[in-house]
């Protein structure tokens, strides 16, 4: 068996992976590529090379307990509707990147708690990987060692080197080939799915041929077991019990589980196949892990490393062809661990470390536009290598085998700590990032300083005395016997205290402390997840996408841009129609454009609702609300333009009303004063013609014509004197000198010196005639003469009767005139104050139509009002006056 | 001579001089004072002319002069109007009923009833 | 679920379901019942044939992959997936 001849097949096996992963990515969304029997294999990751080859190792130094690697997780998936259906069903509608993200997003979008999830999980992750490396050069020795010349595999620092070196060439080849917006490579998956085929069947090749062929059957395998050394062992029923836990709680926590299991789930109904199918595959892959390790015990030389007897059996019997098949499966295992693991965890290092760190350098806002997609996926790239620097600097950091060996479990544990927070969240609607945080960090600290730190061995990181006697000499802070707990074995013994520890803390700390709007908004949607979302149809074809895309399209940017977008990218993707394939980058595109129209969180949403058939989440029901807002608020600030803009038309308008108005009643005015002065002075002018050209007339006529020339002349004197007046008030040029007197004592006044007539009688009601005004006494009396002559004029009752009544309303002082005439018509009130206004069915003589006006303008000027009274029987007038008058402004 | 006019005005004072000076020139006079009613006060009195105010109760002279110019019978009635307003577009109104005499007041004695004769010899 | 409100009779394709779906629920804990009570019995002792015990939890686990590979494929052949909590 040429060692030239071992890595040559290995280049042809990788060369073979390249081109799966190359074909699948090519062929795209082909029905059969995302078959659920494709996502049970890629389950398979599971299945590293240290259960490849190490459990037949543990096996053949433990016995059974093995197993519980295998049953842990079968009891998981067959309880799958219990938690896996809601992992699945909530990783599709948060559209989850990784458990990081997962976890982060329960809690309100923390990404404090990312990092702590991203943290752990490298640590926790990165001895698995150099476990890996260590696998696959042991592996190679063990073929070096017995092959037939060449070259020698001395230096194994080398091999591993140059493995990781080529393990991160092709994750960063088809992990980062483009950004799918939902994180899954079809290609890997393919090429994954592959390799789990190939382990399997190695396994099971060299496990048939141990059993058939070395062996002489199963009941002969039996014998030998029976008889074996590890038959004499005592069952652990501890571990037992608490490696099935940690296993269980491994297939939901690793990060790589997380990523083939949620991530990279095409279809939510996978996982009904996957639920029986992948512990049919653990099953499978177990089956002759006990006679492989049986019959290398008995059959191989004393202290040949149990571990490579999957490898030393085959070649011992001289089947090179056989352990070449073998070493393939190993190798398989090894790889397709790395490549998920080291995908998943640069997902986390570069979304919730590196991008944060960039966006926050370069202040660019977080769309998706190039600058950004090439920085993400640099950072991809970079964290690719980082992550498998870390695991070959773990490598030979650590050295000896016998520290890697138990790596695996403890890695385990140290992922399980994520448990309390994943479980809480996705049932309890109560857990908090305050919970999670606590949780995470205690039972991460407990794992680290009981487990992790021990690992390195006595006077590795931990001295002799420390692991025996305690920091500083307090016994009961020992790694191993915390709490004075001893005799437990140390992984159980951690597993109880992290677990424990992070549980209480996670409860106690979410009781006590209060989630934000965010969070419990998140928990509600993750809770009652199965209320929140619809069942996933059924696999929409490519074509159909596109042709709901384009009908949302068009409802949002118009029929031909939509259709102009659509065909330019038909045309680029190389085909003929109108509809291009729903590609990432085209989907990305679209976005833009749409975003253009309706905001990038609206775009995004709705794009997404109809190419992943995800939900809507509460993150970007948020950016929905706030681009809505911003919108409203928009198109509030126009509305308040153009209310504005009609209110000063309307004032605008009002304005020119009121010059249109002025210069009308300035008309009126000076046509009204025209004809009252003119009419008497027609009189005047007409009798004294009379009186001086007529010859003859009588004496009596004489008397009559003079007194009527006289009267006239009166009543042209009054209406001057009135038009002065109201000039006078109105230009507020009056001084009113206030004088304190009762209202009775006015009244009194008046009535006693105004002329009646013959027939006017006037009634008081004196109950306000004691109230003490300050007011100008003179002004005061004309209003009253004015509306008592008023009374005498136009009251045309037979036995006209002026009832005046005086009272107190609130602070102002009321006297009211009624009079027992037909009123004036309701139509008619609002002008009788108006100047001229004179009513002219009852105009009397000698009236200029200006006593209402000036009454009018002289309670105002003393900070009251006249108005009419209506439903008094007759005309009724209401003086209202402060008891103080108001100052007079010039 | 005989010839009867109907004043159509509210100022008594003016009716009063008016009827004095076609008394002393020899017309009979009617007077009225409420423009309401004014149309059948001139189908009652039937007179030979009116005197026409336009500030009147009720009905201001220039619907009475509209009025009586669609009607047949009074169509040719002459028509004296006074007004006290004195505003122009006062008298491209009046011409637009086709008023006889457009008068501004306070008026002459003599003018206005030279101005009545004339009306009345046409 | 209100069954109050049901037909009782012209419900029993979704009590079935409903049924199937108490199954589903309940295989896990049956697992670990079957899974863990003998680790926890034998804990201690040495088994008196190890084959007879790895023969035992190879035949508990072919019969938990049967049962949920039969109860998922009549849970997802008895129509859509109901989602009641």
């Amino acid at each position: 068996m040429s060692i030239n001849l071992l890595i040559a097949v290995s280049f042809a096996y990788v060369a073979l992976l390249f081109a799966v992963a190359f074909a699948a990515e090519r062929a795209g969304n082909r029905g059969w590529l995302r078959s659920p029997i494709i996502y049970t294999l890629s389950l398979s990751v599971y299945c590293t090379a240290w259960t490849f080859y190490g459990a037949v190792g543990y096996a053949a130094r433990s016995g059974l307990e093995f197993l519980t690697i295998y049953l842990g997780p079968t009891l998981v998936f067959v309880g799958w509707y219990w938690i896996l259906r809601k992992l699945v069903r909530i990783g599709r509608m948060q559209r989850v990147t990784s458990i990081a993200d997962l976890i982060s997003s329960r809690y309100g979008k923390s990404n404090a708690l990312a990092v702590i999830v991203t943290m752990m999980a490298v640590v926790g992750t990165t001895p698995y990987i150099a476990l890996q490396l260590q696998s696959v050069t042991l592996s190679f020795q063990a073929f070096s060692e017995t092959s037939s010349g060449g070259w020698r595999f001395e230096d194994l620092n080398g091999t591993a080197l140059w493995i990781a070196v080529g393990l991160a060439f092709f994750t960063i080849l088809f992990g980062t080939r483009n950004l799918d917006t939902n994180e899954r490579h079809h290609g890997v998956v393919m090429a994954i799915a592959l390799e789990a085929i190939v382990k399997l069947l190695a396994l099971l090749a060299v496990g048939i041929f141990v059993v058939w062929g070395i062996a002489g059957g199963l009941g002969d395998i039996a014998a030998r077991m029976d008889a074996s050394a590890i038959a004499s062992q005592k069952f652990n029923g501890g571990r037992w019990v608490g490696l099935t836990f940690l296993a269980a709680t491994a297939i939901i926590c690793l990060p790589r589980m997380f990523q083939v299991m949620v991530v990279e789930n095409s279809d939510e109904r996978h996982l009904k196949t996957a639920a029986w199918a992948f512990p049919l595959y653990l099953f499978a892959m177990s089956l002759f892990v006990m006679p492989i390790a049986v019959m290398g015990l008995s059959t191989l030389p004393e202290g040949s490393n149990p571990d490579l007897f999957v490898l030393t059996l085959p070649l011992a019997a001289g089947q090179g062809g056989l352990a070449l098949f073998a070493f393939l499966g190993g190798f398989s295992s090894a790889t397709s661990m790395v490549i998920v693991a080291s995908i998943a965890l640069s997902t986390m290092v570069s979304n919730h470390i590196m991008m944060p760190l960039y966006l926050a350098y370069t202040k660019s806002n977080a769309s998706m536009s190039g600058d950004v997609r090439r920085a993400i996926l640099m950072t991809r790239r970079i964290s690719i290598g980082a992550v498998l620097g870390l695991g070959y600097g773990y490598f030979r950091l650590s050295g000896s085998g016998e520290a890697l060996a138990a790596i695996g479990l403890i890695s385990f544990a140290g992922v399980a700590q994520v448990l309390p927070a994943l479980i809480g969240g996705i049932f309890w609607r109560g857990a908090t990032r305050w919970g999670a945080v606590a949780g995470l960090i205690g039972g991460f600290t407990i794992w680290a300083y009981t487990l992790f730190l021990p690992s390195f061995g006595e006077g590795g990181l931990m001295s002799v005395m420390f692991l025996a006697d305690g920091p500083w000499g307090i016994h009961w802070l020992r790694p191993r016997a915390l709490f004075g707990i001893d005799g437990l074995d140390p992984l159980v013994h951690a597993l109880i205290w992290s677990m424990s520890i992070n549980t209480f803390l996670f409860t106690v700390f979410s009781l006590v402390s209060f989630p934000n709007p965010m969070e419990r908004l998140q928990g509600a949607q993750m809770v009652n997840v199965f209320e929140h979302s619809i069942a996933p149809g059924g696999w929409i074809g490519s074509r159909a996408e596109a042709e709901d895309l384009l009908v949302m399209a068009q409802r949002i940017i118009g029929a031909s841009e939509a259709l102009k977008v659509f065909q330019v990218s038909a045309q680029e993707q190389g085909k003929t129609g109108a509809l291009p394939d729903p590609t990432p980058q085209f989907i990305d595109r679209l976005e833009r454009v749409l975003s253009g129209s309706v905001g990038a969180a609206t775009a995004h949403a709705m794009v997404s609702q109809i190419t992943g058939g995800t939900a809507v989440s509460v993150q970007d029901l948020m950016a929905v609300a706030d681009e809505t807002a911003q919108m409203k608020e928009y198109s509030n600030q126009l509305e308040a333009k153009s209310q504005e803009l009609t209110i000063i038309a309307r004032q605008l308008g009002e304005a020119n009303d009121k010059l249109t108005n002025l210069s009308v009643q300035k008309d009126a005015f000076l046509s009204q004063i025209s004809h009252e002065l003119r009419t008497p002075m027609t009189s005047i002018r007409s009798f004294s013609e009379i009186l001086r050209d007529t010859s003859g007339i009588g004496e009596g006529e004489i008397t009559r014509y003079s007194s009527i020339i006289h009267d006239e002349t009166m009543r042209l004197t009054r209406i001057l004197d009135d038009l002065l007046d109201i000039s006078v008030l109105e230009n507020g040029q009056v001084v009113m000198t206030a004088e304190d007197i009762t209202l009775g004592a006015v009244l009194d006044k008046v009535t006693r010196n105004v002329n009646l007539g013959p027939d006017l009688k006037i009634s008081r009601q004196r109950a306000g005639d004691g109230i003490v005004i300050s007011t100008d006494v003179g002004r005061l009396s004309q209003v009253i003469i004015n509306l008592i002559t008023n009374a005498r004029k136009y009251c045309i009752a037979k036995q006209p009767r002026l009832k005046i009544v005086t009272g107190q309303m609130g602070d102002m002082v009321v006297i009211d005139f009624i009079d027992n005439g037909k009123g004036i018509p309701a139509k008619s009130r609002d002008i009788i104050f108006e100047k001229f206004s004179r009513l002219s069915d009852e105009s009397g003589a000698g009236s200029a139509g200006l006593g209402l006006a000036i009454c009018r303008e002289i309670m105002e000027r003393m900070g009251g009002s006249i108005a009419y009274l209506p439903g008094q029987g007759g005309a009724a007038f209401r003086l209202t006056m402060p008891q103080k008058m108001a100052a007079t402004k010039h | 001579m005989g010839h009867h006019v109907l004043l159509i005005e509210d100022e008594p004072n003016i009716t009063e001089a008016l009827r004095f000076l076609l008394n002393r020139d020899g017309f009979t006079v009617a007077t009225h004072a409420d423009g309401a009613t004014a149309l059948e006060a001139i189908d009652r009195e039937a007179p030979d002319l009116i005197v026409l105010d336009v500030m009147l109760p009720n009905k201001n002279g220039f619907d009475i002069l509209r009025d009586l110019r669609a009607e047949t019978a009074t169509q040719q009635l002459p028509v004296l109007m006074l007004t006290a307003k004195g505003q122009e577009k006062d008298r491209a109104l009046a011409e637009s009923f086709k008023v006889d005499k457009f008068m501004t007041k306070p008026f002459s004695n003599q003018e206005i009833v030279s101005t009545i004769n004339d009306l009345l010899a046409r | 679920m209100n069954k109050e409100d049901r037909p009782v009779f012209l419900e029993s394709d979704g009590y079935r379901l409903r049924r199937i779906v108490d199954a589903l629920r309940f295989l896990p804990f049956l697992g670990i019942f079957f899974v863990v009570v003998p680790g926890i019995m034998l804990s201690g002792a040495v088994p008196r044939s190890l084959s007879g015990v790895g023969i035992y939890f190879f035949a508990i686990w072919i019969v938990l992959i049967l049962l949920t590979a039969i109860l998922t494929r009549v849970f997802a052949k008895r129509g859509k997936e109901t989602e009641e909590q």
